[in-house]
């Protein structure tokens, strides 16, 4: 795998022929398969990668079956072990109606998915709880799709119809009446939306609608105005703008792909002309399915089972790829990594969809959250915050002086200098007794002589026993100098 | 000493360093005999073995002897620092320092060395915790002292050997046993065991560096704890000693019971520091390694609650403990412990918070707090920690004590849902969300309903202490925003509703600050979809926190503000925008209805921040407004006009206010400009504070304008010229914030200025588009040779060429006579050249208006001629450039009608007295003439440039300029004839 050194990214692809067909993972440099899922074929915008770690996809309604729809999970993590095959069973969730198409939160936390009776619903991943199910449009959904910052949620019907919805009222769970959940509704399109895009370019501001009636249109997504339209000459089956956000790239009906250059800021003068013609990359014989952006380029899928990785620039087909088991119905780049790097705990997980909202009491409200985990070694980052701060705290001590421990060391040390001290004098004053014992000693002594030798003089050794010792010891001490 | 000898090559020699650490044993360290006169000299030392890396010796094994020398340094460095530890006739200030010392040798010495003797240092410095041991067991000294007291003092035998305190009188003798009593019950030095602590957990955290030891770690790390735990629990210990050595001590001497007492406060200060040393290094290891406390959960737990409960402590310690206690989950690290933590903390804040807002709310939230924390079919515990959940006291005290507790257990809660944790939790949400209402909502007034239970005075006391409730209570409302961050989408409703009712409701400026930050929180977290809903309240309250008149008042005690706000008033009445004043009116006879406190500055901020994010996040307006314009509060009447506009204008989406807005921002701009950068005398009289608060308004007022630059518009922002005049200033003062941001604003608005159309590859076109580049500086030359004129060609080429076509001898006879002029212009531009600028004027217009038009035409045209000279042929390109410079110039000067009539009139006079007034205006910004600005400013620079120009044709020598125009001469009658149709 080190061998591509551009392919850091695989792809994803999956078809709605029939559930033996599979999830395909494809090394984007060499075209080879790396990873095989079984059981899976999802409709169109029907797949998804969840954080990277998580496959998602929804699957077509076969014909006989009862009603339920199915939604089904892979992990990613798991997925790579096993080269080839797939033993890993999916995560299976079966809603109670087919699901279409699949929507969901940039961070991974919430799933939108629409049925074909235009309900759209909407469960939290972490713990499948359903949080709403509502009828958002009275003909089958097409697309769903979040706004960046996940505030907002716009779906697109077959009848043409975009809606914008807010998810802070649509899960507002207390407040009922009051919620007006739909923020903007347009039947601007004629005829089926195929494809929306949000960008982040004008901070979040606007979104693109792609549909069947050959025009794409930028609108804002706060006020829901249509600030741009873009007509085409054949009805619009994908879009996708590259990772820049600066060419827009429309999928038509017969695999011909329209670049434009994405300039909503700018061209909002109804006046200004569309510009020259547009430049169409062709290589494709049926309608474009799909289209996805990597770092190497542009990525198509066709209803001609094809699959092609563009360079934009020089709008010529780098790779061709075919998939053999049915045309291609959706395409998700991921990054290698994810599908290879297994982590030692599972950090973010994913429960089955419920089926059915949930009494709100039942489980007390308490929710599943992904904690903030920052990475597997979080306390390397505090270490060397706290080396440095017990260091301060020792300089700290070190100037603060004033503090009572500083003040009960001193003492302290001061007490043990006293005790030396008064060690010290005592042994002074020992060896001054010492000393003086001894010069009285002396002294008698000499006393004694003296009035053995000078018996007839009294008055001097009267003298003398008056003085102080000291002198006298000088005399003393005198005759041995 | 035997490297003393050798010479040192420079200070980063490596003899040095064993040398320096034998003179740092030899004069600073002290050592048994040495006393150690100052700590100062400590921090020395460290700083010295810190820059000079002293201790990391390189462990390289072939025999250097440099490196052998080093080694043996170290080698004593730390035989000398263990034995100032662990030598018992060292006194306490020198075992301190010896333990300091091994701390920062823990963090600095190298790995091979860490790793063979962590052990050992670990043991030498864990004897000074554990003297703490002695507390638990018997202690002898008690023993006496509780005899003396009793007046059994002289039978004791103990007593007698102590021959110096019977020599000392019965106060000292008292004294000193206390002494001696604490001090053999706690051992060491309270210093000493702080210093020990810190230098245990430095050690823990060097060796949580290296994974190869988790184990050994793990077993150091456990050994710490039970010492740990005695230094928490320890002034319980000591509390009992005090009390029954103070009992007895009571009737009998009360100026002993007063010594005892101060020694007992005294005590109780060291104690506190010691405890923090020791929860500081309980986080460390819990940090460094968390399965060590696995088995000690329990026991810590119940450590740190009790002191929590206690209450005794100081804000700061009682935060750490908070924090302790929030980081204990992780040492299991599975949901349960998490969980099962939460709802402990929640339990006990909902039930203490039942007794304390008794009255003050509905009976049923303790109910509904229980029946959303404790699982169906259970009960909840009557008490946690030892600790009742539900009592009656009346006590003041014993409630002062629990609401302390309350705090610090919010604290912890927020601090177990913004810490990191191994493994996905469940966050009790709704309980949390529950309880941060409650409190919200209790704002001390009466239930109609229960009014007569709650006396007078417990409502004053809950009020007073509401305040720092509410706080933690949005700070616990901060810590669910950040935690759970876009999870917390199906509450979001229910947090705006909160939030909404909150902010009518509050008051107080601090808490208001909080509100406006949650609000902000929200609006990053939720983007577009909550400002949906956030916009109005967060509009409406920014107008009422900022109104500028009603807190005059406050404005004008505070004389930072004043100041400030006195050049505004002044330059108001100059008349610098005449909508100032518009503004200051309408908002005056708004402002009258409403009525209002006055706020605070920092609210003002605060609000200002929320509307700014609000902005940010939802591009309904685009420009964003910087926070400190709060700075000037006149500056509010134009931010709150704005917000007026905003809220008329209806939909948050006029664009009718846009060049208000912009005018505004530019003035205000212009003026803290000149206020900082033009008044000298005022920045000498100002306090430095008020001079920084004019830079901060400077710097305000230009992120406000490049904001107002660069946000999306239909037209080009009008005042970029001045603008970019005033960025291009700000940054030549270098070293000062304004400066930094200023080449930043500079660097965003190149875009802006020269808008890139950047091919999305590069295409082998593109590689000659870089050698146009690269040419540049070369054709500069000439270029700006032909472009010098342009000023004027401009508006002469088109004068030039309809004379052309009504009158050839005419023409020519201006070509004529700029034959005779050109050279002598050459030169007198050299010398002065914005003279010879106005001189040209009259005379050399028509020269170099129709040698600008006429090149081109022969480079184009006459092929022939252009190949005979590579110069030429680089012209050809640079023509082009000149040419659509001369373009722009007419739009410019298009625009400004006075200035380009008279040229094109061609009148000299006229155009004479324009450029000399544009001369000496030059550089001088003026807000009334803006619109000069640009066609000032290129002529400024053209004079420069012109300046440049010339020179280099000097030094070029004639060669250049003059062949040209001699070719330009020779062949023009030609290019007339020859193009008759070149109209």
């Amino acid at each position: 795998m080190g061998k591509g050194n551009e392919s850091d990214e695989v792809l994803v692809v999956c078809s709605d022929r029939n559930m033996g067909t599979g999830i395909a993972i494809w090394d984007m440099e060499t075209g080879d398969r790396i990873v095989h899922i079984p059981t899976c074929a999802s409709p169109l915008r029907g797949l998804l990668c969840l954080r990277y770690q998580f496959l998602v996809a929804s699957q077509v309604n076969k014909h006989g079956s009862v009603g339920g729809g199915a939604i089904f999970t892979w992990s990613l993590n798991k997925a790579a072990k096993p080269l080839n095959c797939f033993p890993q069973q999916p995560l299976r969730s079966y809603p109670l109606e087919a699901i279409g198409p699949l929507g969901c939160t940039n961070d991974g936390l919430f799933l939108a998915g629409g049925s074909p009776s235009g309900n759209v619903y909407l469960w939290e991943v972490a713990d499948g709880r359903l949080l709403k199910t509502w009828r958002a449009h009275s003909k089958s959904l097409k697309c769903l799709i979040f706004s960046k910052d996940d505030s907002l949620l716009i779906s697109g019907s077959e009848g043409g119809e975009v809606c914008v919805w807010s998810m802070v009222s649509l899960l507002d769970t207390e407040d009922l009446e009051s919620s007006c959940s739909l923020l903007h509704y347009s039947s601007e399109h004629t005829s089926s939306v195929t494809g929306l895009l949000t960008t982040s370019g004008i901070a979040n501001s606007t979104f693109i609608s792609s549909s069947l009636d050959a025009t794409c249109k930028a609108w804002d997504v706060v006020s829901g105005r249509l600030i741009q339209t873009q007509d085409y000459p054949l009805g619009i089956t994908a879009i996708v703008t590259d990772l820049a956000e600066q060419l827009l790239f429309a999928g038509g009906m017969d695999g011909s792909i329209f670049v434009s250059v994405l300039d909503i800021g700018l061209l909002v003068d109804p006046f200004a002309v569309a510009g020259d013609e547009p430049v169409v990359l062709k290589g494709h014989n049926g309608s474009i399915t799909a289209l996805t952006f990597s770092s190497v380029g542009l990525i198509s899928a066709s209803e001609d089972c094809t699959v092609c990785l563009w360079d934009v620039i020089s709008k010529v087909i780098i790779r061709r790829f075919s998939h053999h088991k049915g045309a291609v119905t959706n395409l998700v780049v991921i990054p290698r990594s994810a599908s290879n790097h297994r982590r030692v705990s599972n950090q973010f997980r994913v429960s089955v969809l419920n089926k059915c909202p949930q009494p709100a009491n039942s489980s007390n409200g308490i929710l599943t959250l992904l904690h903030t985990c920052s990475s597997p070694k979080d306390h390397q980052a505090p270490v060397d915050f706290k080396r440095t701060n017990s260091l301060d705290q020792q300089i700290f001590e070190i100037e603060q002086e004033e503090t009572p421990a500083a003040k009960q060391m001193k003492v302290e040390t001061s007490m043990d200098h006293r005790t030396w001290a008064r060690r010290m004098t005592n042994h002074v004053m020992e060896m001054n007794r010492d000393l003086q014992s001894r010069l009285l000693d002396s002294m008698r002594i000499r006393l004694l002589l003296a009035t053995e030798n000078d018996s007839r003089t009294p008055g001097k050794s009267k003298k003398l026993k008056i003085e102080s010792p000291s002198p006298e010891q000088e005399k003393i001490s005198q005759p041995p100098s | 000493m035997a490297t003393s000898g050798t010479v040192i090559k420079d200070m980063y020699d490596v003899g040095l360093k064993p040398r320096m650490i034998r003179t740092l044993l030899k004069e600073d360290v002290p050592d048994d005999k040495n006393p150690f006169d100052s700590p100062s000299k400590l921090s020395r030392i460290i700083s010295c073995i810190q820059s000079h890396k002293l201790l990391s010796e390189p462990s390289t094994t072939d025999n250097n002897k440099q490196i052998e020398r080093w080694k043996s340094s170290v080698d004593d460095w730390i035989t000398r620092l263990l034995s100032l530890i662990s030598n018992t006739t060292s006194t306490p200030d020198k075992c301190w320092a010896g333990v300091c010392l091994l701390g920062v040798t823990c963090q600095e010495c190298n790995a091979d060395r860490f790793l063979r003797s962590y052990a050992a240092w670990f043991d030498k410095m864990l004897t000074h915790i554990q003297w703490m041991l002695l507390v638990g067991a018997p202690n002898p000294a008690i023993e006496v002292l509780q005899d003396v007291v009793l007046g059994k003092v002289f039978v004791k035998p103990v007593l007698f050997i102590k021959k110096d305190l019977i020599v000392l009188g019965t106060f000292n003798l008292m004294g000193e046993l206390v002494r001696l009593c604490f001090k053999q019950s706690r051992g060491d030095s309270q210093f000493v065991k702080v210093a020990a602590c810190a230098s245990i957990s430095d050690l823990i955290t060097r060796l949580a560096g290296f994974p190869n030891v988790k184990k050994e770690g793990i077993s150091l790390a456990g050994k710490v704890i039970q010492p740990v735990l005695k230094l928490l629990n320890e002034d319980s210990s000591e509390a009992v000693l005090v009390s029954c050595v103070s009992n007895s001590l009571h009737n009998k001497f009360c100026s002993l019971n007063r010594l005892f007492l101060t020694e007992v406060s005294y005590v109780n200060l060291i104690v506190r520091g010691v405890q923090e040393g020791a929860i500081h290094l309980l986080c460390t290891i819990i940090a460094s390694f968390p399965t060590t406390l696995q088995r000690h959960h329990e026991s810590v737990e119940a450590a740190i609650t009790s002191r929590i409960f206690s209450g005794k402590f100081s804000v700061n310690l009682m935060k750490k403990l908070a924090h302790c206690l929030a980081l204990l989950p992780k040492s299991k690290g599975d949901e349960d412990s998490w969980i099962s933590a939460m709802r402990k903390v929640l339990l006990l804040v909902n039930g203490y918070l039942t007794e304390i807002f008794t009255g003050l709310e509905e009976e049923t939230k303790w109910d509904e707090a229980v029946r959303l924390l404790v699982p169906p079919g259970e009960v909840p515990p009557p008490s946690l920690w030892g600790q009742k959940l539900l009592e009656d006291t009346s006590d003041k005290e014993r409630k002062r004590s629990k609401l302390c507790s309350i705090s610090m257990f919010m604290l912890s809660c927020c601090e177990m849902l913004t810490n990191s944790y191994p493994v996905q939790v469940l966050v009790p949400v709704r309980s949390l969300l529950a309880l941060i209402e409650r409190v919200l909502m209790v704002d001390g007034s009466l239930p109609p309903t229960t009014s007569s239970l709650v006396i007078l005075a417990e409502q004053e006391f809950i009020c007073s202490e509401l305040p720092v409730l509410h706080s933690y209570a949005l700070e616990l409302l901060t810590s669910v925003i950040k935690g759970i961050r876009s999870q917390l989408l199906p509450h979001a409703a229910y947090i705006v509703r909160l939030v909404k009712e909150y902010f009518k409701r509050c008051e107080l400026p601090e808490l208001r600050i909080k509100v406006y930050s949650i609000t902000k929180l929200l609006l990053m977290s939720m983007g577009i979809g909550i400002a949906i809903y956030l916009a109005q309240e967060v509009v409406n309250s920014s107008i009422h926190d900022l109104n500028p008149i009603l807190d005059g008042a406050s404005l004008h005690a505070n004389a930072k503000s004043e100041i400030l706000a006195q050049p505004f008033h002044r330059k108001r009445k100059h008349g610098v925008a005449g909508s100032l004043e518009q503004l200051h009116e309408r908002i005056g006879l708004e402002v009258e209805t409403s009525k209002n406190c006055p706020t605070a500055i920092s609210v003002k901020i605060a609000a200002l921040e929320a509307l700014e994010t609000l902005l940010t996040v939802s591009t309904f307006l685009g420009v964003q407004y910087c926070s400190p314009i709060f700075l000037a509060n006149n500056d509010l009447i134009g931010v709150l006009d704005i917000y007026n506009i905003f809220l008329q204008g209806g939909g948050l989406r006029s664009e009718s206010w846009r060049s208000k807005a912009d005018n505004l921002l530019i003035t205000i701009a212009t003026e803290s400009c000149k206020e900082v950068w033009f008044s000298d005398e005022r920045k000498t009289f100002l306090p430095n504070e008020s001079t920084q608060a004019c830079t901060d308004l400077q710097l305000a007022a230009l992120r406000a304008l490049l904001a107002s630059l660069l946000s999306p518009s239909r037209v080009c922002p009008p005042h970029l010229a001045p603008a970019l005049e005033l960025f291009r200033k700000g940054r030549q003062e270098i070293g000062t914030k304004v400066s930094e941001f200023c080449a930043y604003a500079l660097l965003a608005l190149d875009v802006l200025i020269h808008p890139r159309a950047l091919p999305l590859a590069d295409f082998p076109s593109a590689s000659s588009f870089n050698e146009v580049n690269h040419r540049f500086p070369e054709n500069n030359i000439y270029s700006v040779a032909q472009k010098h004129s342009n000023p004027f060609s401009s508006g002469m080429q088109d004068t030039g060429r309809g004379l052309s076509d009504s009158d050839d001898d005419l023409y020519k006879s201006w070509l004529d006579s700029s034959k005779e002029t050109e050279a002598p212009a050459g030169k007198n531009m050299t010398e002065r050249p914005s003279e010879t600028l106005r001189v040209q004027q009259g005379e050399n217009i028509p020269l170099v208006g129709s040698s600008g038009a006429k090149s081109p035409w022969r480079n184009e045209h006459e092929p022939a001629a252009a190949s005979a000279d590579i110069e030429i042929s680089s012209g050809d390109e640079t023509m082009v450039d000149s040419r659509q410079l001369q373009e722009s110039m007419e739009q410019h000067q298009e625009s400004s009608e006075g200035a380009t009539i008279p040229i094109v009139t061609g009148d000299p006079n006229v155009t004479n007295v324009d450029w000399t007034s544009f001369a000496s205006k030059d550089g001088a910004l003026n807000s009334r003439d803006t619109e000069m600005a640009p066609v000032q400013a290129v002529v400024a620079g053209e004079s420069d440039r012109v300046a440049n120009t010339a020179t280099s044709i000097a030094q070029r020598g004639a060669t250049f300029a003059i062949d040209e125009d001699n070719q330009s001469t020779d062949s023009l009658p030609d290019i007339v004839d020859v193009d008759p149709d070149s109209d």
